[in-house]
């Protein structure tokens, strides 16, 4: 089986803090992994060693620092310039990743138009709503092509209309042959995904397809409460945990 | 009340009524740029309504913006604590602004929240649902009469969410009064009453069942083997299908659509279940919200 993404045995400490104790996952080509688990579970840690940002501190992870071209990152929040029209910082990602003019121009219009923002233009991006934001994240992430996409929570704070019309362009750049690794907190999102993993204290509590984790018509979301519910006595949370 | 607010040209909140309850978990959910915070701004006593009236625990937002400070405890998107200083260097601060003498009570909140044993942790350094729970603990220092809590669980992983929403449950059935705002529609599904704002204007308010019969939908859930193919061709058929999940939703007013029909268009695929619904709070709130759009289109 061919993998776009995958870590074995993936370990990153911070300052001696276990933050992947041994984290394995795997993600064939033109699949869809959501990566569900509390705060500080890891997934954000997840993520940018699998982008290449953070080097492991032992394992292995694919693509990682070698591949970092062939990824498009959207870190969570939202990190456009506020102050730069929605054209400018489509032109000023378009550099970084070294298209030339005529190319730019091109998927500038195209990705514009497939994300519903041709007529926003030249609104200040600091000025669009939540959804609009996420929309030219994504947007600005897809410039050069890439062919594993990585999206750290990217649909926090964006209301359901917005939330469906997002998933309508992931649904488009999965039929186009993407993959991606995606961070949520919604079940409903992750439930679309062909794999689910659950992600707890730096380590894989379980993962498979929806069938697997959530056998027998069960909801995903009483599946991973459940789980959380037995894994996690003894975190390190507050009282309340 | 009846309050409109413009910033420069842009009318941001158009000449919206409501009411809310002592005691009374109100939801505001809406269309990121709705108006929500600026409404709650208002309400605040942070910004001055450009038209209309708006009284909150009996004062006038206008005039009273300062005694309405005093009993309202507001926690913005984001949160509003110092990320550098401590949880409690954030509660103490929080008490002196409110001129709260009282540190046994400042102790007793900080316990009730399960922040004892994070106490002299740096805010930054905490999971994001203990420092929305701190957060919380930071608004409620000067026993405020009404919390305002704009996007509480936004970013926050769904068991703290839980953990949140049974204090304010908590907290509402000692008296006070929670005006929450939320894009998760299973949270705004347990508010007492909601109002849904689009466009600075309401668009409907009520119980989460009356939003949800205003509506006026029956849902068709329909769970299929192969629910990517299937989804395609429902959604060229009828636009308004929608997945749930890997369920596929088709809302249809008044049963117009003939079950045969959707029947004949999965032909070749296995279907697993095909049952009509009420619609979900989500279903209800992207009807609600569309028919809006096409009214207001209607308008101009």
């Amino acid at each position: 089986m061919d993998f776009e993404i995958e870590a074995r045995g993936l370990v990153k400490r911070f300052r001696g803090a276990m933050a992947l104790d041994g984290v394995d996952i795997a993600v064939a080509s033109g699949e869809i992994c959501g990566v569900l688990g509390a705060d500080g579970a890891g997934k954000t840690t997840l993520l940018r060693c699998i982008a290449g940002l953070y080097r492991p501190d032992a394992g292995a992870v694919r693509p990682g620092r070698a591949g970092r071209d062939r990824v498009g990152f959207s870190p969570q929040g939202f990190h456009m310039y506020e102050d730069l029209t929605v054209a400018e910082n489509v032109q000023f990602f378009g550099s970084v990743y070294g298209l030339d003019r005529a190319t730019l121009q091109q998927r500038a219009d195209e990705l514009l138009e497939f994300a519903g923002l041709s007529q926003f233009r030249s609104r200040l991006a600091g000025q669009l709503s939540g959804g609009m934001q996420q929309k030219l994240t994504l947007a600005c992430s897809v410039l050069h092509r890439p062919p594993i996409l990585l999206l750290d929570e990217p649909t926090t704070g964006v209301d359901p209309l917005s939330r469906r019309e997002f998933w309508q362009l992931i649904e488009a750049l999965r039929a186009d042959g993407s993959t991606i690794l995606m961070a949520s907190a919604y079940f409903d999102e992750v439930e679309r995904c062909e794999k689910v993993v659950f992600l707890h204290e730096g380590r894989v509590l379980a993962a498979g397809t929806v069938d697997d984790l959530a056998p027998a018509g069960a909801s995903l979301e009483a599946a991973f409460r459940e789980r959380m519910a037995l894994a996690s006595s003894g975190t390190p949370n507050g009282d309340l945990g | 009340m009846e309050l409109s607010k413009r910033f420069g040209d842009v009318t941001v909140v158009d000449d919206l009524t409501f009411d809310v309850a002592e005691g009374e978990v109100f939801g505001l959910i809406g269309p990121n740029g709705a108006g929500k915070t600026t409404l709650i701004r208002m309400l605040c006593g942070l910004f001055t309504p450009s038209g209309g009236r708006a009284t909150v625990l009996g004062f006038d937002v206008a005039h009273d913006q300062r005694r309405i400070r005093e009993r309202v405890g507001y926690m913005s998107q984001g949160f509003g604590l110092y990320g550098d200083l401590s949880v409690d260097e954030n509660l103490r601060f929080y008490a002196d602004v409110y001129g709260v003498r009282d540190s046994a009570y400042v102790d007793a909140v900080r316990a009730r929240l399960g922040l004892v044993e994070v106490r002299h942790l740096v805010v930054d350094d905490l999971p994001t649902g203990v420092r929305q729970r701190s957060a919380l603990a930071a608004v409620l220092v000067h026993q405020p009469q009404l919390i305002v809590l704009d996007e509480p669980t936004s970013g926050v992983d769904p068991v703290a969410r839980d953990g949140m929403w049974r204090l304010v449950r908590e907290l509402a059935r000692e008296g006070v009064t929670a005006l929450v705002t939320t894009h998760v529609m299973p949270e705004a599904a347990q508010c007492d009453r909601l109002a849904l704002l689009a466009g600075g204007r309401l668009v409907a308010a009520g119980t989460p069942e009356d939003l949800i019969d205003r509506s006026q939908l029956t849902v068709a859930e329909i769970s299929v083997s192969s629910w990517k193919e299937a989804f395609a061709r429902l959604q060229m058929r009828w636009p308004s299908a929608a997945l749930h999940g890997t369920r596929i939703h088709i809302p249809v007013a008044d049963h117009s659509i003939d079950e045969r029909d959707i029947r004949h268009t999965l032909e070749g695929l296995e279907v697993r279940s095909l049952i009509w619904q009420s619609p979900t709070m989500e279903d209800a709130f992207i009807a609600l919200v569309d028919a809006n759009e096409l009214a207001v289109e209607h308008q101009e």
